[in-house]
């Protein structure tokens, strides 16, 4: 539950990410999250998410014939969403470093 | 391909949807990704509940709101749904010239229009969200279609029965409600791209009017009547086939 929390603020950022690299749809985003170790949370959860980065324009999404099968929803990123992806790579980073910060600080002084 | 688990989430996910009133395309966009990814996921020996989580309710939701509203459509379809039922109900009257029903009538008639609308459209909703099944879900929903009939023929022993003021309507007001009803029958026919309601209400008038314009008598205006219900009833299940076929199609 606590993680499920955390990572809520930063989960719209790793599937920016994932999308950026390459055409991925639906069941494969899920995968390349678990396989990074996102295994907390329900796979569903990345749905609506999906459905709000496409109202914002952060992504798009193409349908067309697998090469094995159904017909699917393919995922792009857009012009905003890297510069969505960008500022968030800053955001994190910073958050990442303050929070390290801290907790070393409570370390060095041995608490 | 799907567990029974799945198959019923996804049913009942669009039922969900549906009476929430999002749109058609993306109903089966969002369904139809879903569908694909619990196929995959079941291969891979995982749950429903691993995918959409502890409660099927609150994931209906958080899909459903992130999707737009068509509340225009809403609307227009309780709209097309009271207009239909008052143009099949009028339209035969309306082309003799005369309207006459009493205030009880009237008002009860509206009355049990308005509950049934209300009551479908909760009842939807509530069964989509829980977990019934189908047989249960249909159940409920032929009892909430059916009881209407027996409201009205229950209303209108008692209308024979009672007396309240009647409203009798005669010439230009009649014909003024008519051409009304006309023009939103083909607003509603052109909303819906669907000509059966015109049909309907075609078949039901066509022997009224042929009546006042032959001067019929009233034996041969019955008899005329049951010829057009009976190729009506040819006509709509040659329209059902022939869009049940489109539909597998495509």
């Amino acid at each position: 539950m606590a993680t499920t929390q955390m990572l809520k603020g930063l989960i719209d950022g790793c599937l920016l990410a994932i999308i950026s690299r390459e055409e991925v749809y639906g069941y494969e985003i899920a995968e390349r999250l678990a396989t990074y170790g996102f295994t907390s949370m329900s796979e569903g959860t990345i749905y609506p998410i999906l459905l709000r980065m496409q109202k914002e324009e952060l992504v798009t999404s193409k349908t067309k014939k697998s090469t094995a099968g159904p017909r699917r929803k393919y995922y792009y990123i857009t012009e905003k969403g890297l510069a969505e992806l960008a500022s968030f790579e800053d955001r994190w980073n910073s958050l990442q470093r303050n929070v390290d910060n801290v907790l070393m600080n409570r370390k060095e002084q041995g608490v | 391909m799907l567990s029974k688990e799945s198959e019923q989430f996804i049913g009942n996910l669009r039922a969900y949807l549906h009476v929430t009133g999002k749109r058609e395309k993306e109903i089966n966009e969002i369904i139809s990704e879903l569908e694909d990814h619990l196929i995959e996921a079941e291969k891979d020996g995982k749950s429903v509940e691993d995918i959409i989580g502890q409660s099927p309710k609150a994931y209906m939701q958080s899909i459903g709101s992130e999707m737009k509203t068509n509340r225009k459509g809403m609307i227009g379809a309780a709209l097309a749904v009271v207009v239909g039922a008052l143009s099949i109900s009028l339209m035969p009257e309306v082309v003799t010239g005369e309207l006459s029903y009493s205030l009880f009538k009237i008002i009860s008639t509206l009355i049990v229009l308005i509950l049934f609308l209300i009551s479908l459209a909760f009842s939807a909703k509530k069964l989509s969200e829980s977990n019934a099944t189908d047989r249960k879900a249909s159940f409920m929903i032929a009892g909430i279609l059916i009881a209407p009939f027996f409201l009205f023929l229950g209303l209108y022993y008692i209308d024979t029965k009672v007396s309240t003021p009647s409203l009798e309507l005669t010439g230009i007001p009649v014909y003024l409600i008519g051409l009304l009803l006309s023009l939103f029958l083909i607003a509603v026919s052109i909303w819906t791209k669907s000509w059966l309601l015109i049909l309907v209400v075609f078949i039901l008038v066509a022997p009224e009017v042929m009546q006042v314009a032959f001067e019929l008598t009233d034996e041969s205006t019955l008899e005329l009547s049951s010829i057009f219900f009976g190729l009506s009833f040819i006509v709509l299940i040659a329209y059902l086939f022939f869009n049940n076929k489109k539909d597998k199609a495509s």
